[in-house]
């Protein structure tokens, strides 16, 4: 790298000015003429027979267009198995939020007000609320016998589908999947083993709590085209999706994404076929915005899991053994990502025996979605746990502990694979270094107030997908990147960078475009960690390939070898000789004009790696807990992250305060309640305890290290995932050391502290 | 979400139109200030009056008079965020400032009122829901319904009583002045209120809160406790609000006063009692704790289970006779962890 390289300095996001600003349009801003606005009729019941749907009253009301129920759709085969095909219900309910009808009016309101008139006379049914009480057998079944219906692609694209071996248990009702890995003996490990922490955790389903709720616009051309604009993380799938539920070919349908108010693994797809089919339904253009209590009653939550663990180790720290049983609350449609949790709980130590059964189970509540880290959260959380627990039981240091089993690079995965070269060990490494100087500097005891410190470490496989590229030099010598990924989370900055240290131009000549699916190159989903890692591959390649040809052209009109020129500034000159220089703009207008002679410069990249480059963070926590009321707050907290190479420093850190509040929300606060009917009792952000920033830690340390990578651009893994995975094990784990008891159940309530240290000493 | 209902809106410009539109449409209008909580609570249908008739302009209601020396007048109208910033209030009647300082968020602190805030709908984990989610369960005899859902059986509603500044202006001897077609009287803040979670206030409906007084201070030291799952937004689930009166480090006069416990501000009148004539000591400080803790009687119909709310209580109340006894760190009079 050039001493002015823009690799690894940190950079402002491109798009941090107009956010901040307040200048961004989102989907739901969208005004399109003639525009109609759409409300949903959302079932009260968890699960209900459709008796019969009245829409007399309300289609009579003022301003609407017409009044929709799952019968009424152009949709080309509705499969209530797959909620894409079948965004409203058909016969059955599965959830209490299943939309059942849809209301288009001129305006909102009057859609809102028709949708109050909609009389839908249901039959109630018994519901299966809890998982494990789910997999009984006299078990209310959600899927009907022979009806499939799965929702893995978001999974999948998160990297969080794993392969594994179907568990060995007499098959229950409303299991969906299943998933396992064997290794050695385990009841024999076991029953030798001198100490074995037995344990059951317990993750709460819950919400993504992005900003923007979901939106989709959608409308018709004359010819019968469809356009969607939508506040997705997927633009093609999207598409696919589309075309694939109103029967139409991919090129009749063009997905846009706009600007996107935070995801976080949930924004795949789910309102687009909605609003284009009401859109063909109607001839016009239509729009679905949810509200706050939409969004948690009727979107894709993050699951619900259960984990019940035995954990041996010989008296030197040495594990012997893990059996675990998993259940993932899969809500209403299939995608829990079991396999992953189980993947990972099996693989970040070294355990010459294992067991491991995962079971996905439907539920009647809704299908869950991915989430930051899908199924890795939960799974860390449990192991993590169980491995503080088993360092204080032979009382040793839960570093040491972790150092002495860590897997290193050949170690096996569940699956009999080895690992890449991971960080897992330098993070640990980091971390005792971090812990040391963390110590030292511990406030003194305030009356009435337990302190506690914590570790966890965690990590993410890392997605993959391919991905295409394309990079055109505009007549004034600038660079135009054009893509067709989703920039959730600033990653086009990244794709910025990379373009102008591969093609060698300044980084405000470089501009990234992402493009609809009309017009962009493939890229994949915005999900699993993978857009810089693989999308970046093709950016770098794309502009490696318009430098080439730049190259050439001015080879050619400087009559010198390619090999003997160079790019400096906004100039290719011929090496030593600075005054025969060509601009880049010079170069861009003679392959751009009428009559010119050189093709224009259209660099093209595109990526296939099929090699993972899995990464960890670790985390170290103090917590303060109030002695008498159990009220805790995260003082300091301290991330190590493995992230290959910092193309941005500043957005990886980001990335991480991030995580760190998501962390202290699953840690401390967030839980989607449902009582025994299925009734979602936390519909509001007022029942619904998303963290305020009075809830991230007072002092909050970002340590970036890098174990570099072959396979990312210039060394770089993905870095969303990794550093939210560990953060909750580590703040129970504080909490843990802060009051002397163990936390098995999140979120973990002031008033459980308070039970909890009661019962201490 | 539903929208607002339908409704004629009447915008007062003095109390005596407000009073006069009040009086022409009886049970049909119902007055808004700030709006926060009414507002929110129509469009889950839980209030639908045909006429509101507006407060927020009427000069009248606004304000802050007087002094800590010579009692304070406060206007209805006056805002929370107003009240909170105080300096008279914040120096005199510190709990207010407190209570005042910790309702909800700052964007609903600068909309809402005190008057509304003394007057705010009680609350329950079973009628704080959507319309449809009531419907779904069946409704509760708040509205609509004619059972209690959190004790079947029951002949009266439990909604609790979920103001901050109510508990911190009873505990600091508070009067109300009320203005209705019958003429205009004052009475002690705490016969405002009714220990019924439906006809929680005890006045008319035609009667406007005016203004909140404030006693001289006298002597008087007072601090405010909220507990709540979060550390900003949520709704009480518990406040502690003491007023004591010191003579070095005796006890002359005291009130405990218990919000979100009952669908009233509860006096603890008994623990109050205890304190008068004696030394604040940590001993005492425990028993009056208990004692005032003893009237407490949660219902499971808010956030944290009932055993907790109550252990809260003791704690608050204890860190809150330290504070006002100036017994260990005042720092913590809020809470150790805010
Ligand atoms: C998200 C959220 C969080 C909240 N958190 C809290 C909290 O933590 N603590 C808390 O105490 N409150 C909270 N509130 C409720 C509310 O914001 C406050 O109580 C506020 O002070 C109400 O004042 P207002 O002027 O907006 O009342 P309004 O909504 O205008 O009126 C409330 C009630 O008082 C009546 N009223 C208003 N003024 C008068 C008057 N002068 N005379 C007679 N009756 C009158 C109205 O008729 C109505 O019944 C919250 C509300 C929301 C939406």
């Amino acid at each position: 790298m050039t001493a002015r390289s823009v690799i690894g300095r940190s950079i402002p996001r491109l798009d941090g000015r107009e956010k901040t600003a307040g200048l961004t349009r989102y989907a739901g801003d969208l005004r399109l003429p003639g525009m109609l606005h759409a409300r949903l009729v959302l079932s009260p019941h968890a699960h209900a027979r459709l008796v019969r749907i009245d829409t007399r009253a309300a289609a009579a009301s003022p301003g609407v267009v017409g009044v929709f129920t799952g019968r009424d759709l152009p949709l080309a085969r509705p499969d209530p198995a797959d909620r894409g095909r079948c965004p409203l219900a058909l016969d059955r309910v599965v959830f209490a939020g299943h939309p059942v009808a849809a209301v288009v009016a001129e305006t909102e309101a009057q859609a809102e007000d028709a949708a109050q008139l909609v009389r839908v006379e249901y039959e109630p049914l018994p519901a299966a609320v809890d998982p494990l009480e789910a997999m009984r057998p006299d078990a209310p079944r959600v899927r009907a016998a022979g009806e499939g219906g799965d929702a893995t692609e978001a999974l999948a694209a998160h990297g969080a589908a794993v392969g594994g071996e179907v568990a060995a248990e007499p098959a229950a009702p409303n299991v969906a999947g299943t998933t396992g890995f064997t290794r050695g003996d385990v009841e024999r490990a076991l029953d030798e083993a001198p100490v074995v922490i037995a344990r059951t955790y317990r993750t709460s389903m819950v919400h993504q709590g992005y900003v923007e709720p979901r939106a989709a616009v959608a409308s018709v051309d004359p010819l019968g085209g469809l356009a969607v604009w939508t506040s997705t993380q997927a633009l093609f799938h999207t598409r696919s999706q589309v075309a694939e539920a109103l029967g139409l070919p991919e090129h009749r349908v063009r997905v846009t994404a706009t600007p996107i108010g935070g995801g976080f693994g949930a924004k795949f797809t789910l309102l687009e076929p909605l609003a284009a089919a009401l859109a063909l339904a109607t001839r016009r253009p239509v729009s679905v915005v949810l509200s706050r209590t939409e969004e948690f009653l009727a979107t894709t939550p993050a699951p619900q899991s259960v984990f019940e663990l035995r954990l041996g180790a010989g008296r030197d720290g040495r594990l012997a053994a893990l059996d675990a049983r998993i259940v993932f609350d899969a809500g209403a449609w299939a995608g829990a990502p079991v396999g992953i949790a189980a993947l990972l709980l099996g693989g970040y130590y070294r355990l010459p025996n294992l067991r491991i059964r995962g079971f996905e189970v439907l539920t009647h509540k809704p299908g869950v979605g991915a989430y930051r880290a899908p199924g890795a959260v939960q799974a860390t959380f449990a192991l993590e746990s169980a491995m503080d627990e088993l360092a204080r039981t032979l009382g040793m240091d839960p570093l040491e502990l972790r150092l002495l089993n860590a897997a290193r690079e050949g170690d096996l995965l569940p699956t009999g694979r080895p690992w890449p070269r991971i960080g897992l060990v330098e993070c640990l490494e980091r971390l005792r270094v971090e812990r040391a100087r963390f110590l030292a500097m511990r406030p003194p005891a305030g009356a009435g107030i337990r302190r506690g410190v914590g570790v966890a470490v965690g990590g993410w496989m890392g997605g993959i997908e391919p991905a295409s590229a394309v990079c055109r030099l505009d007549r004034d010598g600038t660079l135009t990147i054009v893509l067709g990924m989703v920039d959730l989370s600033g990653a086009a900055t990244g794709m910025a960078q990379i373009a102008a240290e591969a093609a060698g131009v300044p980084l405000e000549d470089v501009a990234v475009v992402c493009g609809d699916t009309e017009s962009a190159p493939f890229a994949g989903s915005s999900g699993g960690s993978k857009i810089t890692y693989t999308v970046g591959l093709a950016v770098e390649r794309a502009a490696r390939d318009a430098r080439r040809q730049i190259l050439a052209i001015a080879a050619d009109r400087l009559e010198a070898a390619a090999e003997d020129l160079e790019l400096v500034g906004r100039s290719v000159r011929v090496r030593g000789m600075p005054d025969r220089a060509l601009t880049l703009a010079q170069l861009a207008k003679g392959s751009m004009e009428f009559g010119a002679r050189y093709e224009p410069v259209f660099g093209r990249g595109a990526s296939a790696t099929t090699a993972r480059s899995p990464a960890f963070a670790g985390h170290l926590v103090e917590v303060e807990v109030d002695a008498e009321t159990g009220r805790a707050r995260v003082a300091r907290h301290v991330v190590v992250q493995d992230v290959g190479r910092a193309l941005n420093p500043a957005a990886i850190a980001a990335q991480i305060h991030g995580a760190v509040a998501q962390g202290v929300g699953w840690a401390l606060l967030e839980r989607l309640a449902y009582d025994a009917d299925g009734q979602l009792r936390s519909a509001t952000l007022m029942d619904y305890a998303l963290p305020g920033i009075d809830a991230a830690p007072a002092t909050l340390e970002t340590v970036i290290l890098e174990v570099p990578t072959e396979h990312g651009p210039f060394g770089a893994k993905g870095v969303g995932e990794p550093p939210v995975v560990a953060a909750p094990a580590a703040i129970a784990n504080a909490l843990a050391d802060a009051t002397g008891a163990r936390f098995t159940d999140l979120p973990i309530t002031s008033e459980a502290l308070a039970r909890a240290l009661r019962a201490a000493p | 979400m539903m929208r607002l209902p339908p409704f004629t809106y009447v915008a007062a410009r003095t109390l005596a139109e407000a009073a006069a539109a009040l009086a022409e449409h009886g049970a049909d209008a119902m007055l808004v200030a700030g709006g926060t909580d009414l507002y929110p609570n129509m469009k889950r249908r839980q209030f639908e009056p045909k006429v509101l008739v507006g407060l927020r302009g009427i000069r009248e209601l606004a304000g802050v008079r007087g002094s800590a020396r010579e009692g304070l007048t406060l206007g209805a109208g006056t805002t929370l965020a107003a009240v909170a910033a105080h300096r008279e209030i914040v120096t005199h009647y510190p709990a207010l400032a407190t209570a005042a300082g910790l309702v909800s968020s700052p964007q609903l602190r600068n909309m809402g009122t005190l008057g509304g805030n003394v007057c705010v709908d009680t609350r329950c984990n079973y009628y704080n829901q959507s319309f449809e989610w009531r419907r779904a369960i069946g409704f509760c005899m708040k509205k609509d319904g004619d059972v209690c859902l959190v004790a079947p059986g029951s002949p009266r509603c439990w909604a609790v009583s979920s103001s901050d500044t109510a508990p911190a202006l009873v505990s600091l001897g508070a009067a109300v002045r009320l203005v209705g077609g019958g003429g205009e009287r004052t009475v002690p803040l705490a016969a405002l209120y009714h220990d019924d979670g439906i006809e929680y206030l005890a006045k008319r409906r035609d009667e406007i809160v005016t203004d909140i007084l404030l006693p001289p201070v006298d002597g008087w030291r007072s601090a405010y406790l909220k507990l709540r799952r979060r550390g900003s937004f949520d709704f009480p689930v518990l406040g502690v609000a003491v007023a004591a009166r010191l003579e070095g480090a005796v006890v002359r006069d005291a009130r405990i006063v218990l919000g979100a416990v009952a669908s009233r501000p509860r006096l603890a009148e008994k623990a109050a009692a205890a304190l008068v004539g004696r030394r604040l000591t940590p001993e005492l400080i425990a028993a009056v704790a208990e004692l005032a803790a003893g009237p407490s009687k949660p219902l499971d119909n808010t956030d944290f289970t009932h055993p907790y709310r109550k252990k809260v209580t003791r704690v608050f109340v204890a860190r809150a006779l330290r504070a006002l006894g100036g017994l260990g760190d005042a720092g913590r009079a809020v809470e150790a962890i805010a």
